[in-house]
């Protein structure tokens, strides 16, 4: 990468840092006072001459937004204080560290009411579960009409792989995804259907490891509206994004629903 | 609809009111003023002023908690308004009773000496003490990882650790997804905020 390039780069980073710092302040992360707005407002100006393209400008506009946002903070603040008799937190966080942990427990017995609750079984509420076990179904009745659904023999010994089996499996369906993908991404649904509800059920369990394990990542297509699988070349330790937990419902009639 | 309630018409609403209160429901006691209105009627606040005076002797009260939001609440204790000559006093958090909460909380205060018998130690006491206060000191949220080090300060790391799940499973504190601890519903319901700043503030160690 030619020098002009590289130090452009590096000017470009230093203005997202600025924003970055700054936008923690808004989020109530940082203390305003803690950023030098001074230092800040020079760095801004001294990389000012660096930009020439559209994108560059409005990351210096970003910037200077970012930074007029602490000092509009810092202004609150001082108001706030000013204007009414303020208990000052950084003094509360000096009392609460020089007090010794008896007298502090001690002070707060004497703030301190706590919720009174019960918990009590009744003979009505043991009669109303005796009659609700009374008209349980029994579990043995239950999975004799799950066996009864065609196709549906997906045990639970199935389910509960082992570890290592686990892993292996995962990964022959990583090696799968990574070759129907093609360096792009398949339809979840394209992906876990097979030709048997069973299998179908398998393929989804094995493929929530996937993602849960960072095989792979799932998306929603913003054209389709469908859910898709999109392989990573390698599994990440250390996933960078937010986890997020997506709930498929994956019963008999959806399967029907998809295979039709 | 007669002007004036009979001791039995309040009685059986009384009890109702008692049940809703002290027994939890889903994970917390106590009960919204919707609920109690629907279950009640449009009197409840009448039949929980009946209660709290029942609960009198017991040195117990129904208490009415506004759920605000935790920065919220720390402005409201932090900052003392001045109120000009002649104007009403602070504005009262909250609206409609059919908003709050109301819990039955202890009227008065434990000895430390009846602390065992809830279950807590001075030291828990100590720390749950110090991650409201600090909570409270910054506005309303706190980093985890700034309450962690300020208990550590006193405290080993595994009583911490405990300590932080134990507050955080009990509601005296919440997490958001960024790590931020904020004051939970137990705290609200239960500490007397205002009062534990100034015994801070005022505190000397002898």
């Amino acid at each position: 990468m030619p020098k002009g390039r590289r130090h452009l780069k590096k000017a470009r980073e230093r203005l997202e840092r600025i924003i970055e710092a700054c936008e923690e302040v808004e989020a109530g992360r940082l203390d305003p006072f803690a950023i030098p707005v001074e230092e800040l407002i020079e760095v801004v100006r001294e990389l000012f001459p660096l930009w020439e393209e559209p994108e560059d400008l409005s990351l210096d506009a970003r910037a200077v937004e970012a930074i007029s946002s602490v000092i509009r903070a810092q202004s609150e603040w001082v108001k706030e204080r000013s204007t009414r008799l303020y208990m000052d937190p950084f003094l509360v966080e000096e009392r609460i560290s020089a007090i010794e942990p008896e007298a502090l427990a001690l002070l707060f017995l004497s703030t301190w009411h706590p919720i009174v609750e019960l918990e009590q079984m009744t003979l009505l509420s043991l009669e109303l579960g005796m009659k609700y076990w009374s008209e349980l179904p029994s579990r043995e009745k239950a999975e004799v009409g799950l066996e009864e659904l065609p196709g549906a023999g997906m045990a639970i010994e199935e389910a509960t792989l082992e570890e290592e089996r686990m892993e292996e499996e995962v990964e022959a369906l990583w090696m799968e995804l990574k070759q129907k993908a093609q360096g792009g991404s398949v339809p979840y649904w394209e992906f876990v259907m097979a030709d048997t509800y069973s299998e179908t059920v398998r393929r989804a369990y094995l493929t929530s490891f996937m993602v849960s394990y960072d095989y792979a990542k799932l998306d929603v297509d913003p054209l389709k509206g469908e859910l898709v699988l999109k392989p990573r070349r390698k599994p990440r330790k250390r996933p960078k994004e937010r986890a997020t937990s997506v709930v498929i419902p994956i019963s008999y009639e959806e399967w029907e629903s998809h295979a039709s | 609809m007669p002007a004036r309630r009979g001791k039995a018409y309040y009685a059986r609403k009384v009890k109702k009111a008692a049940h809703m209160l002290f027994f939890k429901r889903h994970y917390r006691p106590g009960a919204w003023g919707w609920e109690l209105k629907k279950a009640i009627g449009p009197d409840y606040i009448r039949v929980l002023k009946v209660l709290d005076g029942l609960l009198r002797p017991l040195d117990l009260t129904v208490k009415q908690v506004f759920e605000l939001p935790s920065q919220e609440v720390a402005r409201e204790i932090t900052a003392v308004p001045e109120v000009p000559e002649g104007a009403e006093g602070p504005r009262e958090a909250g609206g409609s009773p059919d908003e709050a909460r109301y819990y039955v909380v202890l009227r008065g205060t434990l000895e430390p000496s009846e602390l065992k018998y809830c279950g807590w130690r001075v030291d828990d006491i100590a720390a749950l003490a110090m991650s409201i206060g600090l909570i409270l000191a910054r506005g309303g949220k706190a980093p985890r990882a700034d309450v962690e080090a300020l208990l550590k300060e006193k405290l080993p790391d595994w009583r911490v650790r405990a300590g932080l799940e134990r507050f955080l499973k009990a509601g005296y504190i919440g997490e958001d997804e960024g790590g931020m601890l904020y004051l939970g519903w137990r705290t609200l319901a239960e500490v007397d905020l205002k009062a534990l700043l100034n015994l801070l503030m005022r505190y000397e160690a002898s």
